[in-house]
């Protein structure tokens, strides 16, 4: 048993490098990789120059041709002046040391950027992961009690409808729909919070008191060095305190963080309407049958029988008996929670706008960030390993009968 | 006996050679030049590509023919026609499934049925089939070099025609209209919906792309509203005017912008000249942004999604398949290693590595297809591994080995047969998910290249114009019923096939 973990465990590291390996090796060989695209800058910034200059052909031609020493120069920048194998073991060392490199769009390490985006897609996901649990796991036992009445069948289709609309298309629906463009505006069209608040927004009544900076005295400013004049302060602020109460006003409109704490909590809910019902829905039909189809499996067993021949009435023989044993399969799903989250978050992401992990690994494959994509990869492709393991691990602690050899 | 069998055998060989040929004159070159880096110039290369081909067509076919074969002995069994015709009243499914079929035949006419070009053009006296080759409009009395517009051409012919009986009935004819006499009229043939999916009609139609659905009268009056393209009154409109002219007494206090507004959305405003409004059913759903027609597209859209679902499934069931059957048959050290690897191999994260992939080769459609195959194949092998296991201890297969059978008759023509009904109940899901992964790929960009009509991109395309209903529903709505008739296919096929009884007890 524990020598199954262990050789499981052991098993990661070759998964690890033949996956990394294979798309660090396609990131090397594909035309349109960061040294050509540098190179293309350059070229265009030349051609610029000269046209702004004499403008004559000649010159551009030359200008546009860049010397060897400086390709060497660009490769170098880049790590291409290696062999692929060197650069991937040289690629692997740093990732070991959990370093996996400067982002060549942004400029900022990859694995900062990783960790600021990866709790936004983890707070969506995670909503609508335990949303859909709690939806369908009693809907799933719900059809199983009532299998072949009206309820089930009827059920049954939405499953159906469910199962044929992708979560992320029915997003653009309901964007088109609830999205304020031409029919009703009851939800943003994406992003995590409200940039700007205006007095007609239904928010404007939760915002905060707020004052000019220049209100404050003299001495406290000197401590804020940074506030400009007419920058608004508002009562969050440390030195908001010190402002002389007749100056004190509400604020008319603000941003985000000018809310008080339930209008921020309000706002942010609102945001997270759309997408978590996509995610709820992307996993509604699945989930829902399974539940049903695990409970009507464990129903026709013998215990089950044996429960109902000694006298137990039925509530208690479905709920005490049978679906604790038909819950196994759901709650081992726990452990491909982060992975599935993660599937479902590059297109999510995508129609709803919000700046997650997601959109962060499509943006990094638009702008050929190779360093952001393969350190997406790495996470992404760890996460899903020990996800593996862990529903593994789920399943021999909810079922002592599973023995792994 | 002998002599039959190896005669048979050669002939499969070369059926092999033959088939060879056909591929790499048609397929390959198209695979080769999309990548055009790793492309065979080198001779070495190509010499290597080339024997491997052969190898593979020569090898691989008996096994393929075997393959077939061993499916031909599962649909013609007797429990297959229990089955069949279970699945025939389960009704929802059985309709679903010949819906389907028509409408998927259907599709490979649709050049027939919707297209820009003509199907017969006759000119001259002479009939010519336009629909696949290039003619240049010149060929047709036209001018110009390119593929002529065969809707103008209909109308300049029926002109033409016209004009030339008037000059008979007046005695005017010319020597050409003599011979045209002999010859008879000019006329084009169009497919019943004239628009290709490729061509774009920012020419033919006025507004900006996308233009709505032709039978939307408020959304085209806005469109031509905000173009400019009303002739407004000179003068506001007296209150006596309004209620008289236009019979509208209750606009009377309105401002002059919102008067002239709503009065173009009534349709009382004349159209500016030149400004032709697209006949009711030219464009049933409108065009996307580049003035194409999204009815066209959609269909073709249909045809391209299924046909790659189709063969993505049917290449990963038959890399699945081999291998889940080679492992189950022989076990021991193999079979461990070889499932360690795909374990490994299914650890990938899926979309991702796709979209990696597909990011960075700007892939064709078969170049799709296989990328697609290549971190897919594995969902089969572990059924038909498993099939395999509890098929290979049975007295049969024992029977068949006391005879003299060879291992491969043993796997196709014994085990095989029987161990199919996982790939036939699970086929309709692979085709519903395949569809879907096609959809999402062509929705964030990394799918087929850009002209191909497809539903992904016409959804991406809805997602940057939200109040253009037309551009987010016709997909949405269009892969909506394809997915919820394949599922019933798929939850009729698995009834029929793999019933799950359930006993209760009350």
């Amino acid at each position: 048993m524990y020598s199954y973990f262990i050789r499981r465990f052991l098993l990661i590291i070759p998964t690890f490098i033949g996956i990394t390996f294979l798309c660090f090796t396609v990131t090397r060989f594909v035309p349109g990789g960061p040294v050509e695209q540098a190179v293309l800058r350059f070229q265009q910034a030349a051609a610029q120059h000269g046209e702004g200059g004499a403008g004559s052909s000649t010159s551009t031609d030359r200008q546009g041709q860049i010397s060897e020493e400086m390709m060497q120069r660009l490769k170098e920048i880049y790590g291409f002046d290696k062999p692929f194998y060197i650069a991937y073991v040289h690629w692997l060392w740093r990732v070991l040391h959990l370093d996996l490199g400067v982002s060549d769009t942004y400029s900022r390490p990859v694995w900062d950027l990783i960790k600021e985006k990866f709790p936004i897609s983890i707070w969506f996901g995670l909503t609508g992961f335990v949303l859909s649990y709690s939806i369908c796991i009693p809907l799933g036992v719900w059809k199983a009690v009532k299998h072949g009445s009206t309820f089930d069948t009827a059920s049954s289709f939405m499953v159906f409808v469910a199962y044929s609309v992708p979560g992320w298309t029915a997003g653009v629906i309901l964007l088109m729909l609830l999205g304020g463009g031409s029919y009703w505006d009851v939800f943003p069209l994406g992003g995590i919070q409200s940039t700007a608040i205006t007095s007609e927004s239904y928010l404007a009544g939760y915002l905060l008191e707020g004052s000019k900076a220049i209100n404050l005295p003299a001495e406290v400013r000197k401590e804020y060095p940074d506030l400009k004049d007419e920058e608004i302060i508002n009562s969050n602020h440390p030195a908001f305190a010190k402002i002389p109460a007749d100056k004190r006003e509400k604020l008319q409109k603000g941003s985000h963080s000018d809310l008080s704490s339930f209008g921020r909590f309000l706002d942010k809910a609102r945001h997270m309407v759309l997408p978590v019902f996509c995610y709820v829905l992307g996993m509604f039909a699945s989930m829902t049958v399974l539940m049903k189809n695990s409970l009507m499996e464990n129903l026709g067993q013998d215990y089950v029988r044996t429960a109902f021949a000694k006298g137990l009435s039925e509530k208690t023989v479905i709920f005490k008996h049978a679906l604790r044993n038909s819950l196994i399969p759901i709650a081992t799903g726990l452990g491909h929670m982060l992975s599935l989250i993660l599937a479902g978050s590059y297109l999510i992401e995508k129609v709803f706008n919000i700046k997650g992990f997601g959109l962060l690994g499509y943006e990094s494959l638009i702008a050929r960030d190779y360093p952001v994509t393969l350190g997406i990869l790495v996470i992404g492709s760890l996460l899903k390993l020990f996800g593996n393991i862990f529903s593994d691990i789920l399943y021999c602690v909810i079922d002592p009968r599973i023995r792994f050899s | 006996m002998m002599n039959k069998k190896l005669i048979k055998n050669y002939l499969i060989k070369l059926t092999g050679l033959v088939l060879f040929y056909l591929f790499y004159s048609w397929i390959l070159p198209d695979i080769g030049t999309q990548n055009t880096s790793t492309g065979g110039s080198d001779p070495l290369e190509n010499v290597l590509l080339l024997g491997l081909t052969i190898a593979s067509f020569i090898w691989v076919l008996p096994i393929i023919i075997s393959g077939l074969e061993s499916f031909k002995m599962f649909f013609t069994s007797p429990i297959f026609k229990r089955r069949w015709n279970k699945f025939k009243t389960l009704k929802r499914g059985y309709y679903a499934f010949i819906f389907v079929i028509i409408i998927f035949g259907l599709s490979f006419f649709s050049e027939f049925l919707i297209n820009s070009k003509a199907i017969f053009v006759k000119y001259q006296g002479k009939i010519h089939f336009t629909l696949f080759s290039f003619e240049s409009a010149r060929a047709f009395g036209l001018k110009g070099y390119g593929i002529p517009n065969y809707r103008r051409m209909k109308e300049i012919y029926n002109v033409r025609n016209q004009e030339r009986r008037e000059r008979i009935a007046n005695n005017q004819a010319t020597e050409e209209d003599k011979k045209y006499l002999e010859w008879g009229d000019d006329w084009v043939l169009l497919p019943i919906y004239p628009y290709g999916p490729l061509e774009s009609l920012l020419d033919e139609l006025p507004c900006r792309p996308p233009h709505p659905p032709s039978w939307a009268e408020s959304k085209w009056r806005q469109e031509f509203f905000d173009e400019g393209l009303y002739v407004l009154p000179k003068k506001m409109p007296s209150k006596q005017e309004i209620a008289e002219k236009y019979g509208r007494p209750q606009w009377q206090d309105l401002d002059q912008v919102d008067l002239y507004h709503r009065l173009a959305l009534d349709g009382l405003l004349p159209l500016k000249e030149g400004v032709k409004k697209p006949g009711t059913f030219q464009h049933l759903l409108g065009t996307d942004d580049r003035g194409r027609d999204v009815f066209a597209r959609m269909v073709y859209g249909f045809r391209t999604s299924v046909s790659f679902a189709l063969v993505v499934t049917f290449l990963c069931y038959m890399i699945g398949i081999s291998i889940g059957a080679l492992l189950g048959f022989y076990g021991g050290k193999f079979d461990i290693i070889m499932q360690r690897i795909v374990e490994i191999w299914s650890a990938m994260p899926f979309l991702y590595t796709v979209m990696i992939f597909a990011a960075i080769m700007i892939p064709n459609f078969w170049m799709l297809v296989i990328i697609l195959v290549l971190f897919k194949w594995m969902g089969m092998t572990y059924y038909i591994r498993g099939e395999f296991l509890r098929e290979k201890s049975k007295d049969y297969v024992a029977a068949a080995r006391a005879i003299g059978c060879t291992d491969g008759a043993i796997i196709f023509k014994h085990i095989l047969p029987n161990a199919l009904t996982p790939v036939i109940s699970f086929a309709p899901f692979a085709v519903v998910a395949n569809i879907g992964a096609l959809v999402s790929l062509d929705f964030l960009g990394f799918g087929l290249p850009a002209p191909t009509p497809s539903w992904g991109e016409l959804l991406g395309q809805g997602l940057g114009n939200l109040h253009k209903e037309w551009l987010i529903l016709s997909p949405t709505v269009a892969m909506f019923l394809t997915l919820l008739l394949v599922s019933f296919i798929g939850e009729a096929i698995r009834e029929a096939f793999d019933p799950k009884q359930y006993s209760r007890l009350r």
